[in-house]
């Protein structure tokens, strides 16, 4: 990766101040997506939902909505409030994820009367065990299309 | 309102002015130096302010916190290049009756992206706190209170 930093150091860090809760069971990070427009996540102490509302053709609302536990301390959600500046529509790990699908749309959508097709990692739909691969769009929209008769 | 000078009040127009100014001009080095070092900065949707909600879109409790967003904004967020236009109102100072300067302000900003038509990308309300140091004045805290929850896709760059 032509861009990775490997001596990055926060002046501030306890946008990091990241705690094990005891119902991680181990992982720190999990993205559960609900076909079509809902994505469930834990990002350390973050937690949120990501939920996709289509207002037309080429465009779509992205709500987030971040939560905690009524039994969270005091401390916790300051912590959960602090590393929600990692995501949302300014997030240090999140802005750049829209900025990026913008840019894929206005390339997708360059000329009316053409078509575009993701083929990164061929042009089946399946698991993988790497993350370069655009599959997953791919049975998303072949899906979409079944259930759309499209 | 009582206490409250003409100096006083042109000497926060002119802070306002130059908060717009550094980050229009791209001066970012020069935005956390606008505040104090243990000072909140919070840009917050109208909506989460006035229901007391704790959510902020960017929540930064130090100078430190503000130059790491300095940082990422302008050497790891990958983003469509644009520029910004603050464009701010004159102040409305008070004296709280402990005698911390109070002001609020509101603004608006443009944002144009190369070979693209300006468009109005943020408009809300500056809430300040305001402290002298050394002389000059910083802000101790600033709200920066948005008034649609509707973002138009990200917002890279401090308002």
């Amino acid at each position: 990766m032509s861009t990775f930093r490997e001596n990055l150091k926060l002046q501030d860090d306890r946008i990091l101040d990241v705690v094990t809760e005891p119902w991680w069971n181990g992982p720190t990070v999990c993205m559960t997506t609900i076909f079509p427009s809902l994505i469930v996540q834990q990002q350390v102490n973050s937690l949120s939902t990501r939920h996709i509302v289509p207002r037309g053709p080429g465009t779509f609302d992205f709500v987030w909505t971040h939560f905690g536990y009524t039994d969270d301390t005091p401390e916790m959600t300051r912590r959960r409030l602090r590393q929600a500046n990692l995501f949302g529509p300014a997030g240090y790990v999140s802005a750049d994820d829209g900025e990026a699908i913008e840019c894929v749309q206005r390339g997708a959508t360059v000329h009316e009367s053409a078509g575009t097709y993701s083929a990164m990692d061929g042009f089946g739909v399946g698991g993988a065990d790497h993350m370069v691969t655009e599959s997953l769009i791919r049975g998303m929209y072949g899906y979409w299309r079944g259930v759309m008769g499209i | 309102m009582e206490g409250v000078t003409s100096d006083l009040r042109i000497a926060i127009a002119d802070l306002n002015a130059e908060y717009a100014s550094c980050l229009d001009d791209r001066r970012f080095d020069e935005w956390p130096e606008l505040f104090t070092d243990d000072c909140v900065y919070r840009l917050q949707p109208r909506e989460n302010h006035e229901r007391g909600l704790p959510l902020a879109t960017m929540a930064f409790e130090s100078k430190g916190m503000l130059k790491d967003r300095i940082y990422a904004a302008t050497q790891t967020l990958f983003h469509i290049p644009y520029a910004t236009r603050h464009v701010v109102g004159w102040p409305r100072v008070s004296l709280s009756a402990d005698g911390h300067i109070d002001a609020e302000t509101s603004y608006v900003v443009v944002r144009v992206r190369e070979n693209e038509l300006p468009e109005l990308f943020s408009a809300g309300r500056y809430l300040d706190r305001i402290v002298a140091v050394d002389g000059r004045l910083r802000y101790k805290q600033r709200l920066c209170i948005f008034d649609s929850a509707l973002i138009a896709n990200s917002i890279i760059y401090p308002i």
